[in-house]
């Protein structure tokens, strides 16, 4: 089958791997029909997440249609429109039980690396490196997906492809953190980060219940679509001075909630963004912090900071000062999507929440290293570009194709 | 035993003619080092500061890293070995003590989730034949026997006389608190093959069987949660 491999830093490549089959009796194989990209396939690309082989292929967000289940699983059947959550839950150890899904046991089976960084192992993720467990991921035309009753989920009906989708990933991303941020009636949330996470967090935070929601980017088009989408205020950290304007727009108090969907290769402006730039190209440390230090910063006294962005090792200056003096609650986590996705339908179905947005750029799987390139650079007002498998140029292997870094 | 198992720090572990050895070559090779300057004196610099911190303070971190511990040592001695290597792993296991203690008993079962082992044969109700993965496509044997059954507490095994390599291990299974299932308390030890050389070889390289038996617990682990061992597999294993 046709499958976006990763080659080596920015190098991406279509390539023909063999199609996949049943490993375990919990399995299922799923033929792909859509497959997105997502931010956090850039700290891959980019060779900030190590334990990449050449070869290994990307992509945890996607749609489509069982072909086959292994002798245990109960609740799927062949032809079942699916959407899948990528970090991997078994559903039976102790933490499963907790329905914290994403602090799985059993999901990883090469726990070595996780267990030496962060003290102890973590879950599997579909096509996440080896330091998530080595599984082949969903830019392909087939993919295996193990413990599928825990994790595969039935699309239903009413809920359209596109919009389904990003209830894969995006969707409950962004609901956690509105979730985790502990949204009281009359909240104003500020979130950071206006890619498909921050907008999904955004409309996520209206459902729970806040007044107000503030939006903070960059790009023009993406803090048009959370106004537009997301019912929220824009915030251009290029134009303002983002901790002034935060503290101005709530009459002093800084927002109760402060959600960042950013991660560790945050963009900003100012002596202390190129600082941070440098010691991580010097690889002195791995994060850059600007978005979740302006956060924690500007978070109103007692208020929460819900971190959605991935971080992966160590950040400098990070201001624990400030958390402690203002009474501040950080929660953080992979998504626990098994938790969110029924809801979410539920709200898709009811016209509350309408994901299908956040797919600006439809191409064949073919297409599949231009298509990171224009996400990476943000050309053409890409907000996520999706692949697919099914559709487009015949398969055949393309060349090497640089993604500017 | 398990203070006797981790290793104390901070205690003074270098005494005597070797402390004072460490003060004389510390000091030679820091003039050598300085004498010829460049890379390799910086190199034999910091070498030489690592040997005259041992002969100040009279500890040394490398050396307890690979000496035995006196766990190890109360091993050996137990079991009449020269020496042992010893490992004690444990993981919480979200079913009933006496579940896991019944799949562990018919040690046929081992071999689905210890790496190294190719075949667990029962011979009768305490005895069974060993065989198991060796270094270079190698294979070793031996026989084991219960030396205790606590049915879903404990079960103990040592190798008869005769081994490949002798070895004894045990397991306990331990309600975990607050409902959570079963803490799994294991022990592994065995006498290294090539004396004194080999034990340091197998430590150094990670090889060993010690290093080896807390994958093979959590495998234990995710075969008794889940039915299967998890695996990154495009497709089943031949």
């Amino acid at each position: 089958m046709q499958a976006l491999c990763w080659h080596g830093i920015n190098r991406l490549q279509v390539d023909r791997v063999p199609d996949p089959g049943l490993a375990g009796p919990h399995d299922a194989i799923v033929k792909v029909s859509m497959s997105s990209v997502c931010g956090s396939d850039l700290h891959l690309i980019s060779g900030y997440v190590p334990a990449m082989k050449p070869g290994d292929v990307l992509g945890h967000e996607f749609l489509g249609e069982i072909v086959e289940v292994g002798s245990e699983v109960r609740g799927l059947d062949r032809g079942d429109r699916v959407i899948t959550v990528s970090i991997l839950a078994c559903g039976q150890c102790e933490p499963c039980r907790r329905k914290d899904y994403s602090c799985c046991d059993n999901s990883n089976p090469k726990p070595a690396f996780t267990e030496w960084l962060y003290g102890l192992p973590c879950a599997g993720i579909i096509g996440y490196s080896h330091a998530f467990g080595g599984y082949s991921g969903s830019h392909a035309e087939y993919i295996r997906v193990p413990y599928a009753d825990v994790n595969v989920f039935k699309v239903p009906d009413g809920v359209r492809d596109e919009q389904a989708l990003f209830v894969s990933d995006a969707a409950p991303t962004g609901y956690m953190g509105a979730d985790l941020a502990g949204i009281e009636a009359g909240d104003v949330v500020a979130v950071w980060g206006c890619g498909a996470v921050g907008q999904m967090a955004m409309r996520s935070a209206f459902l729970l219940g806040a007044e107000r929601v503030i939006a903070i980017d960059r790009f023009a088009d993406r803090l048009r679509l959370a106004a537009d989408k997301a019912g929220a205020e824009p915030l251009n950290y290029e134009q303002v001075d983002v901790h002034e304007a935060l503290i101005e727009m709530t009459g002093g108090r800084g927002p109760d909630r402060c959600i960042d969907c950013v991660g560790m290769e945050a963009h900003g402006t100012g002596p202390q963004y190129w600082y941070d730039r440098t010691k991580q190209q010097l690889r002195l440390h791995t994060e850059r912090g600007v978005a979740l230090r302006q956060a924690i910063r500007a978070c109103r006294k007692g208020g929460t900071v819900s971190v959605m962005g991935v971080y992966g090792g160590f950040m400098d200056k990070f201001p624990i000062g400030a958390i402690v003096n203002k009474a501040l609650t950080v929660r953080s986590g992979q998504q626990h999507g098994q938790r969110y996705v029924q809801r979410l339908f539920g709200h898709i179905q009811a016209g509350e929440l309408d994901p299908s947005y956040l797919l600006t750029h439809p191409m064949p799987l073919a297409d599949g290293p231009h298509g990171y390139d224009i996400f990476k650079t943000k050309q053409d007002d890409c907000l996520r570009a999706v692949f697919l498998p099914g559709a487009g140029r015949p398969a055949e292997s393309t060349v090497p194709h640089g993604v500017p870094s | 035993m398990h203070d006797a198992y981790f290793k104390p720090h901070g205690q003074p572990n270098v005494h005597g003619m070797e402390r004072m050895g460490s003060a004389l070559a510390g000091t030679t090779l820091a003039a050598v080092a300085l004498r010829r300057g460049g890379a390799a004196g910086m190199i034999g610099l910091l070498a030489a500061a690592g040997l005259l911190g041992r002969a100040v303070t009279g500890r040394c971190a490398v050396k307890r890293m690979l000496q035995p511990s006196a766990y190890e040592r109360e091993i050996a001695r137990e079991h009449g070995w020269k020496r042992a290597s010893a490992t004690a792993p444990s993981v919480t296991i979200n079913r009933p003590r006496d579940e896991l203690y019944r799949y562990w008993r018919d040690f046929s079962h081992l071999g689905g989730f210890m790496e190294h082992i190719e075949q667990v044969e029962v011979l009768d109700d305490t005895r069974s034949r060993w065989t198991v993965k060796a270094p270079m496509g190698q294979t070793v044997q031996w026989i084991s026997r219960v030396t205790e059954d606590r049915p879903g507490e404990r079960i103990a095994w040592e190798t008869e006389a005769g081994a490949d390599v002798p070895n004894a291990g045990w397991v306990e299974f331990r309600d975990a608190p607050g409902g959570r299932g079963t803490e799994v308390h294991a022990m592994l030890a065995y006498e290294p093959p090539g004396g004194e050389l080999g034990r340091l070889a197998a430590k150094l390289s990670g090889r060993e069987p010690g290093m080896q038996a807390r994958s093979d617990l959590r495998r234990f682990k995710q075969l008794m949660e889940t039915g299967e061992v998890a695996s990154p597999a495009t497709w089943a294993p031949a």
